[in-house]
């Protein structure tokens, strides 16, 4: 055979192979998405949903591989997170897992993502166990929860140099985890915790612990309650006369800060996303603005941060189409990332165990509506992940 | 007495007054439908927390002012009783062993009230927060609390006044009491026992949904709630003696300022843990309860 | 005034009352006695339809008991006191009485038996706060007598009121019988206690084995007491 045919005939198949490639679409990827439906955490797992549909119609644009997001109840429940997975796992065949926002489904969904080696995403779930060292397959877009500790501890440091500090929580895996961080640091930063009080899940009085705060007579009070208790816990700290500006929330998302009421006007709190933020970019101020259409409130950091999975997935999937049949060129396309939230412009890097850089904002509530408020930034910080020694803080 | 260990000591007293008269309407509703017709009621805290619902959704919902939706609420937990009593409850009537049989159901309808809430309330389970009835803080010394809770603790001691004298002085009263102490002396002398048992179970459940609607005025609430409060009204009625409404308003008074008290003195967490250790202690040397026989 | 027909009684494949027949008239005390399983707190639940029959027909004043709810035969004048004295334990003297009222639904009627019972049983009155579980047998047992007579019943059934008291206290609830029948009051009688029921009835019926063995006057039975020594 000659060059010339030899040529001819390599082009010919390099065009049929191409025109086929066109004709037969490659199918959509999946990616599991196990989230609090029902049960208890189910605010925010609807809440998480609704932003990440928003993503979902704006990431599938004509000419680009469909990404299809599984959607699938895990009841609040961690067997029910584990039988999700593996069904997503095996029956779907799905690229990765993603989707819990609380920290015990998250950790049983981690637990199963390593052992079967599926890249696993956690959007919303600050349990520092998420990211110990040896992790592989998973990454966590929320900052853990003791660097949360760590940062309010800065953050009331850089307020009133020597503050005393009351505590005042419900004993779940996310507050343990907060005030364990909060409470190492604390003496670093030459803070003296005054009161350190835990209430039992299902707690529902708080005057008597009230009153011991105001007894000990904090500069501040960190204040978090599970579920519908936090807002006890506010209002009986501010019937007994603790002034809104001594009360830090660790974290809150819109509904919380509506809650909270017009009370509270004054009060800080923690968040990784905000619609009052400063700094939002113009994909970030769309994001707002058609998030409140939809909804009729205002996004928060957790329809952000599973509003910024979906694009994660779709900027990895666009820079090497290759990974997206093949889970561990999929974790290594993850682990070599860097690039920026859309809608904040904070960076999204991960280390060797799949934590994120880290960071906060501090925002001081100036005005609740029915359906909105407003809050002015007053702090943000960033750390290392492992600034204070969170894997051993917390187990 | 410096002022912040007075502050602590009111505000043992009220929390101890409010949770404790919560408390007691709860027991007291569900050891008046065990002492009747021998159901255990594991559902009560479902109950409970419907009844919150409710009040959630007319206040909020359909901008109710809370007095109206508190009437409707506890009205409306007459029809829903009378319909259950006579789609399930009453036929069991006749069934030998028939707490086991009511246990079981009732755990059946625990799951199913459950699964209700958390697909159609579930998202909205950190915002169930009632307006107040009425405004304003009153100063006790130098206590602070809000008229609001002061006029939820005083709906509360009526109502648990209102029951006692039902029970004490009105023939109904008496014919129910009579029910709970011999069913078949209670016949002889007239009474109509199966009448009875609906009405001790419509009155019983009506007790409850004033104290679920009750505690939403008072407290923010959420779905958990209903389980804290089963299991403390199970350990208030064992402790009471199981049929006994003194002992359920005795012992749920009581419960209130242990929680209050208990939590200053060691940790609330220790607080919770404290009401069934005194469950397991009371079962050790009174397995009847305290106001038994 | 009572009228028992054919009347079987069956606890599953145990036969506790077969084929009894007997009757009180207005005015008198008929005393039904026998031993212990004789089947008499089984005719006496009969009655008060705390038992249903297997067959057989109970009539009071001429109507058919059986169709008349259980609780509504009080209503009808027909009174029982069952046997362990159907008392509620944890309320006081006073309470126990008002709710033996309470079918009549009249508080001047109320009040009048009340008074009635206290100068019956003068012990009661001192004692009328007090819980009747606390009280001494003798006296929980005229608790009994006096809640039986507080709806104005023209018929009263008494079944075992004698059991475990002291012959002091029979004498005296015999003693409260007898005024009681001078007063025009119907009374039945179910007794293991012979001695106590001769002394107070009129006629006697002779209970075994869930049947009529004997039927007479107390007074020739009083006379022949070999009989009840042989019966009983």
């Amino acid at each position: 055979m000659s060059m010339v045919l030899r040529s001819v005939a390599l082009a010919l198949l390099a065009g049929t192979a191409s025109l086929a490639a066109q004709a037969e679409e490659k199918p959509p990827v999946k990616i599991g998405f196990v989230t609090e439906l029902t049960g208890p955490w189910s605010f925010f797992g609807t809440s998480c949903v609704a932003g990440l549909k928003l993503a979902e119609q704006q990431i599938n644009t004509s000419g680009k591989r469909r990404i299809d997001f599984v959607i699938t109840d895990n009841q609040t429940n961690p067997a029910q997170a584990v039988a999700a997975s593996r069904s997503l796992d095996v029956q779907d065949k799905v690229l990765a897992l993603s989707g819990p926002t609380s920290s015990d489904t998250g950790l049983a969904q981690y637990g199963y993502a390593e052992q079967n080696k599926v890249p696993f995403i956690a959007p919303v779930a600050a349990f520092p166990q998420l990211t110990k060292p040896g992790t592989r397959y998973t990454f966590r877009l929320e900052p853990n929860a003791a660097g949360w500790g760590y940062a309010i501890a800065k953050f009331v440091e850089q307020r009133k140099p020597g503050a005393k500090i009351a505590l005042i929580y419900s004993d779940y895996a996310l507050m343990r985890a907060i005030t364990a961080g909060l409470k190492y640091q604390a003496p670093l930063s030459k803070l003296n915790i005054v009161a350190d009080i835990v209430f039992p899940q299902g707690a529902n009085d708080a005057t008597v612990q009230a009153a011991q705060v105001l007894a000990a007579q904090p500069d501040y009070v960190f204040v978090s309650g599970a579920g519908g208790f936090d807002n006890t816990i506010t209002n009986q700290l501010l019937d007994l006369g603790i002034k809104p500006e001594q009360i830090i929330h660790p974290f809150g998302i819109t509904t919380q800060v509506i809650n909270w009421g017009k009370r509270s006007v004054g009060s800080f709190y923690g968040t990784f996303f905000d619609s009052n933020l400063d700094a939002l970019t113009t994909e970030g101020k769309t994001f707002v603005e058609q998030f409140t259409a939809q909804n009729g409130r205002p996004p928060s950091y957790v329809e952000n941060f599973c509003y910024v999975t979906a694009n994660v997935i779709r900027e990895v999937i666009d820079k090497n189409p290759d990974v997206a049949d093949d889970r561990e060129k999929f974790r290594d396309a993850m682990s070599a990332l860097k690039t920026k939230e859309t809608t904040s412009g904070i960076p999204i890097e991960f280390d060797k165990n799949g934590a994120r850089k880290e960071y906060i904002y501090f925002m001081q509530i100036q005005d609740v509506g029915e359906k909105s408020y407003k809050a002015k930034q007053t702090f943000y910080t960033e750390w290392d992940p492992e600034v204070i020694p969170v894997y051993t803080l917390v187990k | 007495m410096s002022n912040a260990n007075l502050i602590i000591l009111l505000s043992t007293l009220s929390t101890g007054l409010i949770l404790g008269a919560i408390f007691a309407l709860v027991a007291a509703g569900v050891t008046i439908v065990y002492g009747s017709i021998w159901m255990p009621n594991a559902a009560n805290g479902q109950f409970f927390v419907l009844a919150a619902l409710f009040g959630w959704t007319m206040t909020v919902g359909w901008g109710l002012s809370p007095w109206v939706a508190a009437l409707l609420v506890i009205g409306l937990s007459v029809p829903l009783s009378y319909i259950l009593e006579i789609l399930l409850i009453r036929r069991f009537y006749d069934v030998p062993n028939r707490n086991i049989s009511y246990f079981v159901l009732s755990l059946g309808i625990t799951q199913i009230l459950a699964g209700i809430y958390a697909i159609t309330y579930g998202r909205w389970s950190d915002q169930f927060q009632l307006p107040p009835l009425v405004g304003g803080i009153t100063l006790i010394g130098p206590f602070p609390i809000a008229n609001n809770r002061l006029m939820v603790l005083a709906i509360a001691l009526a109502i648990l006044a209102a029951l006692f004298i039902l029970l004490r002085f009105h023939r109904y009263g008496r014919a129910l009491r009579a029910v709970f102490q011999n069913r078949e002396a209670a016949t002889l002398r007239g009474v109509n026992v199966r009448a009875i048992y609906s009405l001790s179970f419509i009155l019983g459940n009506a007790v409850i949904f004033a104290g679920g609607v009750l505690f939403a005025l008072a407290y923010s609430f959420d779905l958990t709630v209903a389980w804290t409060m089963a299991i403390t009204a199970f350990a208030i009625m064992i402790i009471g003696g199981p049929g006994s409404v003194l002992g359920a308003v005795v012992v749920g008074m009581v419960f209130g300022f242990t929680q209050a008290i208990v939590s200053i003195f060691a940790s609330p967490t220790i607080a919770a843990f404290s009401y069934l250790g005194a469950m397991l202690l009371i079962l050790l040397f009174k397995p009847s309860g305290v106001f038994a026989r | 005034m009572l009228e028992v027909a054919n009347l079987t009684i069956r606890y599953g494949p145990f036969l506790a009352v077969d084929d009894l027949a007997m009757n009180v008239g207005a005015g008198e005390i008929v005393g039904i006695v026998g031993p212990n399983g004789a089947g008499k707190s089984s005719v006496v639940k009969a009655i008060g339809g705390l038992v249903a029959p297997k067959t057989g027909a109970i009539t009071f004043d001429g109507q058919d008991l059986l169709a008349v709810p259980p609780y509504q035969r009080i209503t009808r004048g027909l009174s029982i006191v069952p046997e362990g004295r159907g008392l509620f334990p944890r309320m006081s003297v006073e309470e126990n009485l008002v709710i033996g009222a309470d079918a009549i639904g009249d508080r001047a009627r109320r009040d009048r038996n009340l008074d009635r019972c206290f100068e019956l049983f003068p012990i009661l009155k001192e004692r009328r706060w007090q819980a009747v579980g606390t009280l001494s047998g003798g006296q929980q047992q005229m608790v009994a007598v006096s809640v039986g007579l507080m709806a104005d019943p023209r018929l009263l059934i008494l079944d075992e009121p004698s059991l475990g008291l002291a012959p002091i206290v029979i004498g005296e609830i015999g003693r409260a019988l007898r005024r009681l029948r001078e007063e025009g009051l119907t009374v039945a009688l179910f007794e293991q206690n012979a001695k106590l029921t001769c002394s107070v009835a009129d006629r006697i019926y002779i209970l075994a084995t869930g049947a009529v063995r004997y039927h007479d006057n107390a007074e020739t039975l009083l006379q022949n007491p070999e009989i009840l020594d042989h019966l009983m």
